[in-house]
């Protein structure tokens, strides 16, 4: 096991760079997600770490070795693929035992170790099979099993669940997170589902268009996004964001309604106004620091009800945990708690 | 009414279709010199006589030997070198890959003809006329490029992970193509040999030219001799083409799947 | 950082190390492309750079002394030789025969067996046994029905009332054109079948359901259903079959003997009627060219077209 630094790295293919320049450390048995939408690089930076992308400068570490020029097979890195990659011609015991063999490993010994890990997986019955004959779920967990059998300085998974049905994918998120509670090896994982990232990762990092928008704890994140992406990014269903000017009572909308701010700023400046669908109150109409607002549609999921408002053409959207007694069409009011505002101008977060 | 006509225009189709081999074998099986008397489709006293002479009054046996080594030779030593080219071709994206794909088709395009006249005039100066060497190196030009563009078909149809996969498991680059992605295009190396094993047996224009010896030449020359020579008489022609055409007709029904749906990804015979 | 480690550079015998770079370094290139590369300018790259020289020079078997000079006599020639450009229109008409013969007949074929259940493998297989002929021996039984006097055509045309005379498939100038395209679409039309069926099995039959449903009759539908479908598979088949036409050669050489000219006749017939290897050369090479243009129309053709699947 390892700690995984990546310093100043950068990709290009031919003279577009799609990664530009990006810091990441991993400490040592973390869980760390990447998370970001499609195309953002997180797919790239986990390939130059895995050694089947070239790195076009900069460094990746991994415990005390720079592996920049590395060849995959002698990095000591595994990997779970998207589509599980999984050898057809192969039986499920010999795709488990396939980096103990080509190690050169005693066939008695692969034989003990497939065993073993089959155990842990929970496919002692199927590894005779072939993986055309099973199921989603349990190519999943073939392919985990090949990536711990010879116990790697660290995992690297791309995407793993997004073949998988809904849920299924929770199942075997929880699985995944057992696995690496029990042995504990430094984990990249790379998603575009946030739910993902929120739920597994010790540690997320944001990525877009091939920078690091944001790194910390989920909670960290959720609870103070460094900027407008990450905000919206973070948290389903997303955050609230009003643009508006900065005024003596708060944030003013161009209409002239009010957003109200724990203390007033000094500034008069353009800024952006977040606030989390589950920090809005229903208040009276006409309740000052309100916004007015048609309902258009009521969803309630049991646990929580869901409003979706819309204001001057812009949707908003609250959560409850009481269940509220509000119809499509009904005009009301809603009122952000001040203490979880977040207040944003341009790329930098203000409070 | 709409059914019975369709039937009526595909059984039309059909024996349009397929009375030339009908005749060919009928042909084959009349009694030399009587094909000429046939006033009837369907046949009367049949015989083998025609097959028997072949290998009795003509070198036929020797002829169809020479191709078969000609065609494993050219087609084998295509394959192996095909492949690692095929394979270069789908997965390492160097510079001037896309050229060297356009050569590669351009090359197997190329009219036999506008190879035939050079390589006799190189053959004529490297001594390689009259030799089965000169045609097995003519055929490879033939084969080669076919067997590039095919595997590197049959390679791109792999998920590329797979080999992703191998590298982190312990593989070069070199192990993951011999462990994981050579065992998964097997069927499709197999079809690349048929083909490449046909195109050398069906060409009669190298062997015809290159070779003057009648006993070095393969099934595909002999059996133009017999247009000439024998050209009134029908039936050892017919005979001699059933011969040659059976080994292919035979390959082509057996890897039928295989065979079409390789000319779909490699698009040519 | 200085302290660090820098991986992959431990002391390693040279060997070790060269295989290292071979087998899973940049290496891995060059081992992979070199033989191919080496095999390919052996076979194919030097009897086409030897075809350009040849076309510069005067090699002449039957007069040994004019070889040896550098020029343009050859192309010269070429551009004011009225049979080498009647060779090229042959070509062009045997090339456009073949093309639609094979198409016509092909599409045909496809759509009567496309949904056929019942023999369905036997049907196929009639259709597809053509193309397992080699052109070798489709030349050999059509020379044999194509025959004047004893030839099976010949024979059934006369059992018609009208008809008295033989008539001269091969011989007749302006027949024998013709009569050699039928071969070659006999040879070649199940490549469009096999392209055709499977396009035609790719339509979803709920296209067929929606228009039947709309009001389409059956013509209509194969217009406005089908043929939209088929539209990509039928332009790949056509510059297939162009190239295959062009490239023709078996069939026409047997079955006249060499005496109906298309290029690629006559690029033979240059080098061994005439002996002239340079002129023949020159024909090779204007062949090339022509080939040349028709795979790049095919590779346009299919990589845009594999480019727009990869981004759909």
């Amino acid at each position: 096991m390892a700690e995984i630094r990546i310093n100043r790295l950068r990709k290009a293919f031919n003279t577009f760079e799609v990664v530009h320049g990006i810091d990441i450390h991993i400490q040592d048995g973390e869980f760390c997600v990447f998370v970001g939408p499609s195309g953002c690089g997180k797919s790239t930076v986990l390939r130059m770490v895995a050694g089947l992308e070239s790195v076009t400068s900069g460094e990746i570490v991994l415990g005390d070795r720079v592996i920049n020029d590395l060849p995959p097979k002698d990095r000591d890195i595994a990997m779970v693929f998207q589509n599980y990659a999984l050898y057809p011609h192969l039986s499920v015991a010999d795709n488990i035992g396939f980096p103990l063999r080509m190690r050169g490993i005693d066939r008695t010994i692969i034989r003990k170790e497939v065993e073993r890990v089959a155990e842990i997986i929970g496919l002692r019955d199927l590894l005779e099979r072939h993986p055309r004959q099973l199921s989603g779920g349990q190519r999943q967990r073939v392919a985990m099993g090949r990536a711990i059998v010879r116990d790697p300085q660290a995992f690297l998974f791309d995407e793993p669940l997004s073949n998988l049905d809904a849920q299924l994918r929770v199942e075997m998120r929880t699985q995944i997170r057992e696995l690496h509670q029990r042995i504990r090896t430094t984990t990249i994982y790379v998603t575009h589902d946030q739910v993902e990232a929120m739920t597994m990762a010790d540690r997320i990092v944001v990525l877009k268009d091939g920078r690091v928008e944001q790194s910390g704890s989920p909670l960290e994140i959720y609870d103070r996004p460094a900027n407008p992406f990450v905000a919206r990014f973070i948290g389903s269903p997303s955050m609230n964001l009003f643009t508006g000017r900065l005024g003596e009572q708060g944030l003013v909308l161009k209409d002239g309604a009010v957003l109200p701010l724990v203390r007033p700023f000094g500034s008069h400046d353009e800024a952006v106004y977040g606030v989390r669908p589950e920090h809005l109150d229903i208040v009276e109409v006409g309740t000052p620091g309100s916004l007015e607002a048609v309902v258009a549609v009521v969803e309630p999921t049991g646990a929580e009800t869901m409003i979706f408002a819309r204001r001057d053409g812009q949707e908003i959207t609250a959560t409850f945990r009481t269940r509220p007694t509000v119809k499509a069409g009904e005009r009301i009011a809603l009122k952000p708690d001040t203490s979880a505002v977040h207040l944003f101008s341009g790329d930098a977060r203000l409070n | 009414m709409a059914r019975i006509l369709h039937m009526a225009a595909l059984v039309a189709l059909a024996i349009v279709v397929a009375f030339p081999v009908y005749w060919m074998i009928v042909m084959a099986m009349t009694p030399l010199g009587f094909s000429r008397q046939i006033t009837t489709i369907i046949p009367t006293n049949l015989t083998f006589d025609n097959f028997a002479s072949l290998v009795v009054e003509r070198p036929m046996l020797r002829w169809l030997w020479n191709s078969t080594l000609v065609a494993t030779l050219a087609s084998g030593i295509s394959l192996v070198i095909g492949l690692s080219c095929g394979y270069a071709l789908s997965r390492l994206n160097f510079r001037g890959s896309y050229i060297v794909l356009v050569l590669v088709l351009a090359s197997q395009m190329i009219p036999s003809t506008s190879i035939l006249v050079p390589l006799y005039a190189l053959f004529k100066d490297l001594g390689l006329l009259n030799t089965i060497q000169g045609v097995v190196i003519g055929h490879i030009s033939l084969v080669l490029p076919l067997a590039i563009w095919m595997s590197k078909g049959f390679f791109d149809s792999l998920p590329e992970e797979l080999e992703g996969a191998a590298r982190l498991d312990g593989c070069s680059r070199l192990g993951a193509l011999w462990f994981v992605a050579m065992p998964l295009v097997t069927p499709g190396l197999a079809a690349i040999f048929v083909y490449g094993f046909v195109t050398s047996w069906n060409d009669f224009l190298f062997p015809r030219h290159f070779v003057q010896s009648e006993n070095l030449w393969t099934a595909a020359a002999g059996l133009t001799s017999f247009r000439g020579e024998y050209f009134t008489l029908f039936e050892p022609q017919m005979a001699a083409s059933i011969i040659f055409a059976l080994p292919v007709v035979v390959l082509f029904f057996f890897l039928q799947r295989r065979m079409v749906s390789g000319s779909l990804t490699g698009g040519v015979k | 950082m200085a302290d660090l480690k820098i991986a992959g550079a431990p002391k390693r015998s040279l060997l070790a190390s060269v295989r290292e770079n071979l087998t899973d370094g940049p290496g891995f290139l060059w081992l992979m492309m070199t033989p191919p590369l080496l095999l390919l300018a052996l076979v194919v790259g030097l009897p086409v750079a030897k075809a350009v020289m040849l076309s510069f020079d005067r090699v002449v078997l039957t007069r040994p002394k004019l070889a040896g000079d550098f020029t343009f006599h050859n192309y010269i020639r070429l551009f004011t030789d009225i049979d080498a450009w009647l060779a090229v229109l042959r070509s062009c008409l045997y090339m456009s025969g073949t093309v639609f013969g094979s198409i016509v007949l092909g599409l045909a074929a496809a759509l009567l067996t496309r949904r056929i259940v019942r023999f369905r493998g036997l049907w196929r297989s009639i259709f597809i046994l053509p193309w397992t002929m080699p052109a070798i021996v489709a030349a050999m039984v059509w020379g044999v029905m194509y025959d004047s006097n004893f030839g099976i055509l010949n024979q059934l045309l006369r059992m018609l009332p009208f008809v008295d005379a033989n008539v001269e498939w091969l011989l007749n100038k302006s027949i024998v054109l013709p009569a050699l395209i039928v071969v070659q679409v006999w040879n070649e039309f199940p490549v469009a079948y096999i392209f055709f069926l499977a396009a035609l099995h790719a339509i979803p039959e709920e296209l067929y359901e929606a228009a039947s449903v709309d009001g389409a009759s059956p013509f209509q539908q194969f217009l406005f259903v089908t043929l939209p479908q088929i539209k990509y598979v039928l332009a790949v088949i056509v510059v297939l079959l162009l190239i295959f036409g062009f490239r023709a050669f078996p069939v026409i050489y047997l079955l006249t003997g060499g005496r109906t000219e298309t290029l690629t006749v006559a690029t033979f017939n240059a080098a061994f009627r005439a002996y002239d290897f340079s002129y023949a050369a020159t024909l090779g090479v204007l062949a090339m060219f022509v080939s040349l243009a028709l795979v790049l129309i095919y590779l346009h053709l299919t990589l845009r077209r594999g480019k727009a699947d990869a981004a759909s």
